[in-house]
């Protein structure tokens, strides 16, 4: 059908990055001659800067004094959005057909119909979600670019252009500003001998700072790793000084709120058997090799029964251990009862499973608080760590064969 | 319908996991240290004891904690009242070729000695000799290493083309396993025909009387280093400092004074 139209082109376009700006002093400039984010991308590699016939819009008065730049700017510009209408009417088309092929009203088609339709038209092998097949409206699609940084005769607007990066450099600039009067501020206050005890607003713990990614994003500029470092470094030099309520703003722009972990769990409600006993069943209980089931009963004294035998079905008394860690920790330990079965691997994954499992259980036993400690104990989270393989040309994992000359 | 697309970009996937991965604050910077755990280098270790938990309460630790993603908690770390932290780590200590079982098994084996030797010799003490004499063989190995830990190390300095030997005052963690080493080796001799927890037992409560051969080696040890010290250009007045620090152990203390 249609999927690849012009995937060759998107490739092209996405290769760049996806940038996006809403207010940009270029749009003020020649906000009447065009109505959308426009584009100063290196790929638009345009002659149409030697072309004499350029249809910027009516706004601009003078067009011989329009400088080379922008005269390939706005052309580049046109382009572009002719390319974005004309797919934005095939878009439009092809969800009518769409609608008309799964049997749906093409006047009320949702995004969520269309996605719905597309996973079953094209079904996908592909893990990556992101790799499959997906059919959205072109301004989602393609990516937006920056607006002219230049005016109609060429003088960029912005001071920091020639750096290349000029909204990076803009908000560094921004950081050691305020950084520069909270130092100051304090250094007066010193002077005057006056308290500083009062408690800052915002809260450094609960927040974090926003990734490069968020950052490239929100900046339309693609950045190295040193510079976001340098980001990062200017920040954490900032909240050093006192008085960070006043510099709130800055501060609530460049960081976000970290979720509470505890928030992030659901718990399953307690299942009762026959006998009336609250109980929870885990499958799929892993660490390294071994593979578990466990089943915590509640009402219970305090038996363990894994595989059919007790406790002592481990020999290592670390294993034992391990298995009874959650129940301890709870304070369970005499008043539920555990039973699992496993296989696979040695002793110490076959002891980590089962902990895995009756810790994960228990969080149905216990109240929320208890849970959270549980987890601040690392008992919730499952251990990943595997045996790492030999690898060839060397004697072990990490381990080299003594070097000889020859 | 030209639209309809695929995300093969690899910049957009590679910004994507950028972003799902950078939650700490500190993950951007501190990327390479941690480069082939599988855990995300923002995963925190866990607090696994209740009591650490209790003392961390209301702290800014403790907020952090409430915000971090925590790893898993070893498979030998357990919150039960017979853990100890210092006990875990001389397992490892022990350990060779990763046999575990027989390291722990060896050194309960030395503290079941310790206190079969301790408990001894309390049946064969005068009834006032009796009086605060210590049975814990855990609080006998814990004051026994400590009685051990050295104080200065020597360390190769080079200047002007010649390398001296110069003592530097050592980190609390790098006292506890040279005294841990010392402490091993000295169980290890080969002269003995004792098995190592019989050894093991003998030299921990010598070290926790004060009066074996480790602690004197030790002092002798740090009394060179002082000689060296002196010869060599390092600053005195700095080394004199750094042995004012409180916990230092008297015999040493002493030692150098002495000297």
């Amino acid at each position: 059908m249609v999927v690849t139209g012009s995937s060759a082109l998107l490739s092209r376009l996405s290769y760049t990055r996806n940038v996006l700006k809403t207010g940009n002093k270029g749009l003020e400039v020649l906000s009447g001659s065009f109505s959308r984010l426009a584009v100063t991308q290196r790929f638009y590699t345009s002659n149409n800067a030697t072309e004499n016939e350029s249809k910027p819009g009516g706004a601009v008065a003078e067009p011989e004094k329009i400088s080379k730049a922008m005269k390939a700017y706005l052309e580049r510009a046109r382009k572009h959005d002719e390319f974005i209408q004309k797919e934005t009417l095939e878009f439009n088309v092809g969800k009518r057909h769409l609608a008309n092929m799964m049997g749906l009203n093409p006047e009320t088609i949702t995004q969520e119909d269309i996605d719905e339709s597309i996973e079953y038209l094209f079904p996908s092998g592909l893990f990556d979600k992101r790799a499959r097949p997906i059919m959205r409206t072109p301004s989602e699609v393609f990516p937006k670019h920056k607006a002219a940084e230049f005016d109609a005769s060429g003088r960029p607007l912005h001071s920091m252009f020639y750096t290349t990066k000029p909204n990076f450099f803009q908000v560094l600039y921004d950081i050691v500003e305020a950084t520069n009067l909270l130092k100051k501020k304090k250094l007066s206050s010193r002077n005057a001998s006056m308290e500083l005890g009062s408690p800052d607003e915002f809260n450094l713990t609960s927040s974090m700072w926003i990734s490069k990614a968020e950052l490239e994003q929100m900046l339309m500029e693609q950045l190295i790793d040193r510079d976001y470092n340098d980001f990062v470094a200017a920040l954490e030099r900032l909240v050093q000084y006192p008085g960070l309520n006043q510099v709130q703003d800055l501060l609530t722009k460049y960081s976000k709120r970290r979720m509470n972990q505890k928030l992030k769990q659901t718990i399953p409600p307690l299942e009762y058997n026959s006998d009336d006993r609250p109980f929870i069943t885990i499958p799929n209980c892993m660490r390294k090799s071994a593979r578990a089931e466990v089943t915590v009963l509640g009402k219970g004294s305090g038996k363990i029964t894994i595989n059919g035998q007790n406790i002592l079905y481990f020999n290592d008394v670390q294993a034992r251990e391990q298995v009874i860690f959650p129940l301890i920790f709870t304070g369970l330990s005499g008043s539920v009862d555990v039973v699992a079965n496993v296989s696979g691997g040695g002793q110490s994954g076959q002891a980590g499973a089962i902990r895995w499992g009756i810790s994960w259980a228990l969080r149905s036993f216990v109240d929320p608080e208890t849970v959270e400690k549980m987890r601040i104990a690392g008992l919730l989270k499952r251990d990943h760590r595997i045996r790492e393989r030999k690898k060839p040309g060397q004697a072990g994992a990490r381990k080299k064969f003594t070097w000889k000359k020859r | 319908m030209a639209a309809l697309k695929m995300f093969h970009s690899r910049q957009f996937a590679a910004a994507t996991v950028r972003s799902l991965l950078s939650i700490n604050r500190w993950s951007e910077i501190n990327i390479k240290k941690n480069d082939y755990s599988v855990y995300p280098p923002y995963y925190v270790r866990p607090v696994y004891k209740k009591e650490q938990q209790a003392a961390l309460k209301g702290t800014e630790e403790a907020e952090h904690l409430a915000h971090a993603p925590i790893k898993a908690a070893r498979n030998n770390e357990t919150s039960s009242v017979f853990h100890d932290e210092f006990l875990r780590q001389f397992t490892n200590y022990i350990m060779k070729k990763g046999n575990k079982i027989l390291a722990r098994r060896l050194l309960e084996k030395s503290l079941e000695n310790v206190k079969r030797i301790q408990l001894e010799r309390y049946h064969k003490a005068e009834p006032q000799d009796k009086v605060g004499m210590e049975l814990d063989p855990k609080i006998i190995m814990h004051k026994a290493i400590a009685n051990c830990k050295p104080l200065l190390k020597l360390e190769r300095i080079k200047r002007g083309g010649a390398t001296y030997q110069v003592p530097i005052p050592v980190t609390d963690k790098n006292a506890q396993w040279v005294a841990s080493k010392w402490m091993l080796e000295a169980a290890r001799d080969k002269e003995s025909n004792a098995h190592l927890p019989e050894k093991l037992a003998y030299e921990l409560l010598d070290a926790f009387n004060n009066q074996n051969g480790l602690i004197l080696g030790t002092c002798y040890q740090e009394e060179t280093g002082f000689t060296q010290a002196m010869r060599s250009k390092s600053s005195l007045c700095s080394l004199q400092m750094e042995l004012n620090i409180d916990h230092v152990n008297s015999l040493h203390r002493q030692a150098i004074v002495n000297f």
